[in-house]
């Protein structure tokens, strides 16, 4: 069993003692079997001396629990880790940012607390999964979607407190921003709620987001400074219809016009729901295309036509020109969604073509036209999230394919945000290819990116991991190099695995690190005792802080 | 509208199957082995995408166990087996993808199961699904000194290709 370095066996034991008496037996576990259930099965560390690993795990009921644990921690200096449910694979999972933390495990608190179909929104604890809320909102008859992410067996408060994304509209899909008030127990023990939840009587918790004075809930996503025991969220009426429309562009230079013609149509509200990009020519479907939850890759990869796609240049041009013509397939897709009334998104898809057709050549595929709720046959084709409904079968993206003949064990996400252009798309894979070559990796297939956030792009780039340390290394490595050259780009990452917490933080570095001492300063005024998290988005507390950074 | 749910994981209806110590596991399910006898199978988990998969739906009825299909995404059955085993840790068979398996197993832990048999049937051979199902349900009736919990995956074992598997409830050692 690890332990944190200035954390005694003894002050171990006294802390499982005094959790034991606080929660009860039964929900304290420090058997090596039961910890180790604890471990990020998709680690890029497995199996390495630096692999993050917890020293036990406490399981409370409800919040007085949660406070109880909170004490004992600062009175024995024992390091928690608070998980929701633990499912963000490809984040670190449920495991510590700092070996030999205690996980503190909210799983049982699961309750959905409040359905306001009136004022569409939810209050959830943290312990509430993607499907146990839509299975809430069902049995409650309320005609509200949920937005979750892929897949949908994490938590609502974790993935929104991580600041994931999920698939419908704009202010639902960015799942911290459709957050409305939270409860957070500080790291004294103390409860806070936010917003006009500080008000005792109040009426508004989950209507009015930012209260009155300094608006801290941004203060506790990605971060270390409390443990939020209930959040409100913003719910997404069910809508009358959706519509998809398709949009196909033939010329390599095309790109930057279709990117542009999107952003102003989802700016301007015309476009309600996830825009995406796709390239038939290279049978790169858009992201989350709601008809199909198939993945990418699964044919051979003409590698000459991707090389091509990497360097644009006039003969790259010609060969791709040659390619639309012999295949029939379009360079370009885009794909754009509506969500409102039937009469409502019939229109919207007018204007958007009228917009569209300044793109010489363009041309649409036939509306698809969605009514609620979704027929049996159409649930089992469709991309579930789009509509609200949580799955699993991203978890089929790993499977064997042509072009990838061994399967993915586990793996882990680069995702860095950029701009909203053609061009820039254009150039962040030039540069990451150059760095795969440079790194001796296979060059992945020319990449589009996803539209999960209004006005930006991000890259999401997929590397394995393995229970090899040598191959996790080399993945490292190039990761950790794609991070540092991205941001020489100004291209940041917006979420990383924990074993790259402290190279992203490296990275926003204005200032001489203003930020970084910023985050510092809050957390030792907040957690003097750095009980909370040591390590998690690269924020260390006084007591661990990294050699050569202000103690 | 407002409406409340009371249910918190931990049921009596396992912990009176299977006795003291197995409500922690609910959460942490560290199995080194499972109890025995223990109730039988209560349901065959199909993905009606693989091939041959009647084969296993065969074996399921003749057992006398019914068969539960999905296509592909077992999310949707996701809720029905959380909702069944937030009332006890009822053993689990199925013949699924690897990746659809991954995802059962880890709802499983939480809910004091533990992998006891994972086999991946010969997809080709005309009855390598039918009889992997019948070796996963037979499984179920061993004693327990034949029986023992399956860990993580071992290293190159894939998760794409098929799997019969066998989930049930575990005590911590």
């Amino acid at each position: 069993m690890k332990l944190p370095p200035d954390v005694s066996r003894g002050d171990f034991d006294r802390a499982v003692a005094a959790f034991r008496r606080a929660v009860g037996d039964e929900w304290v576990f420090t058997s090596e079997e039961d910890v180790t259930l604890y471990r990020d099965a998709y680690s890029p560390l497995w199996g390495e001396p630096e692999e993050r690993l917890a020293s036990a795990a406490v399981a409370p009921a409800d919040v007085e629990q949660v406070q109880a644990v909170v004490r004992i921690a600062n009175e024995t200096k024992l390091p928690i880790y608070p998980i929701s449910t633990g499912k963000n694979l490809g984040y670190g999972g449920s495991a510590p940012a700092l070996s030999g933390s205690a996980v503190l495990d909210l799983k049982r608190m699961n309750r959905v607390l409040d359905i306001d179909e009136e004022n569409a929104s939810v209050l959830v604890e943290p312990g509430v999964s993607y499907f146990d809320l839509y299975r809430a909102v069902r049995d409650a008859g309320a005609k509200l979607w949920i937005d979750c992410p892929d897949p949908g067996w994490g938590s609502p408060i974790g993935n929104a407190l991580d600041r994931g994304g999920g698939y419908t509209r704009a202010q639902f899909r960015n799942h911290f921003d459709a957050h409305c008030g939270m409860e957070v127990v500080l790291p004294n023990g103390e409860l806070l709620r936010t917003g006009m939840g500080a008000m005792p009587q109040a009426k508004t918790w989950q209507q009015y987001k930012p209260g009155f004075g300094p608006w801290i809930d941004g203060l506790f996503s990605q971060s270390n400074f409390g443990i939020v025991t209930k959040m409100g969220f913003w719910m997404m009426p069910e809508p009358e219809a959706c519509l998809i429309g398709r949009v196909y562009a033939d010329k390599y230079e095309d790109l930057p016009a279709l990117v542009r013609i999107v952003t102003h149509l989802e700016n301007s509200g015309v476009v309600n729901g996830m825009p995406g990009f796709g390239s038939p020519l290279l049978q790169r479907r858009v992201p989350a295309d709601p008809q199909s939850d198939q993945p990418n890759d699964t044919v051979k990869i003409d590698q000459a036509l991707h090389d091509a796609f990497y360097s644009g240049d006039d003969a790259a041009r010609a060969l791709i020109a040659e390619r639309v013509k012999s295949t029939g397939r379009s360079c370009w897709s885009a794909l754009v969604k509506f969500y409102g009334p039937e009469r409502m998104v019939r229109l919207q898809w007018e204007i958007a073509r009228e917009r569209f057709s300044e793109i010489a050549g363009v041309k649409f595929g036939d509306p698809e036209f969605y009514g609620f709720p979704l027929s049996d046959a159409d649930l089992e084709a469709i991309h579930k999230p789009t509509f609200g409904i949580p799955s699993l079968s991203i978890f089929n993206f790993g499977i064997r394919t042509e072009a990838r003949p061994e399967p993915l064990d586990g793996h882990q996400a680069f995702s860095p945000v950029i701009p909203r252009t053609g061009e820039a798309i254009f150039e962040v894979n030039k540069v990451f290819a150059r760095i795969f070559r440079e790194e001796g990796l296979p060059v992945p297939p020319f990449n589009l990116p996803g539209c999960v956030w209004e006005r930006t792009l991000m890259m999401i780039c997929v590397f394995p991991t393995a229970k090899d340390p040598e191959t996790n290394r080399k993945y490292r490595r190039a990761i950790t190099r794609l991070i540092r050259e991205a941001a020489e780009h100004g291209w940041g990452e917006y979420r990383t695995p924990v074993a790259y917490y402290d190279t992203v933080m490296d990275t926003y570095s204005f200032g001489n690190h203003a930020l970084r001492r910023f985050h510092e300063t809050v957390k030792d005024a907040l957690d003097p005792n750095g009980i909370i998290s040591p390590g998690r988005y690269g924020i260390w507390p006084r007591r661990s802080r990294p050699k050569g950074r202000a103690r | 509208m407002v409406s409340r749910r009371e249910i918190l994981v931990g049921g009596a209806g396992g912990i009176a199957v299977l006795g003291a110590g197995l409500a922690a596991s609910r959460i942490a399910a560290g199995a080194a082995a499972v109890e025995g006898p223990g109730p039988g199978v209560s349901m065959v988990l199909v993905d009606s995408t693989l091939p041959g998969i009647a084969g296993a739906v065969e074996a399921a009825e003749r057992a006398g166990v019914r068969a539960v299909p999905f296509a592909g995404d077992v999310g949707t059955v996701w809720l029905d087996l959380q909702q069944a085993w937030r009332s006890g840790p009822l053993p689990v068979a199925g013949v699924t993808h690897g990746g659809a398996f991954f995802c059962i197993e880890r709802l499983a832990r939480d809910h004091g199961l533990a992998c006891t048999f994972r086999q991946a049937p010969p997809l080709k051979a005309p009855s390598g699904v039918h009889d992997a199902a019948i070796r996963a349900l037979a499984h179920a009736t061993l004693p327990l000194s034949a029986r023992r919990r399956i860990g993580e995956k071992a290293p190159g074992e894939a998760d794409d290709r098929a799997l019969a598997w066998l989930l049930q409830p575990a005590t911590r050692a």
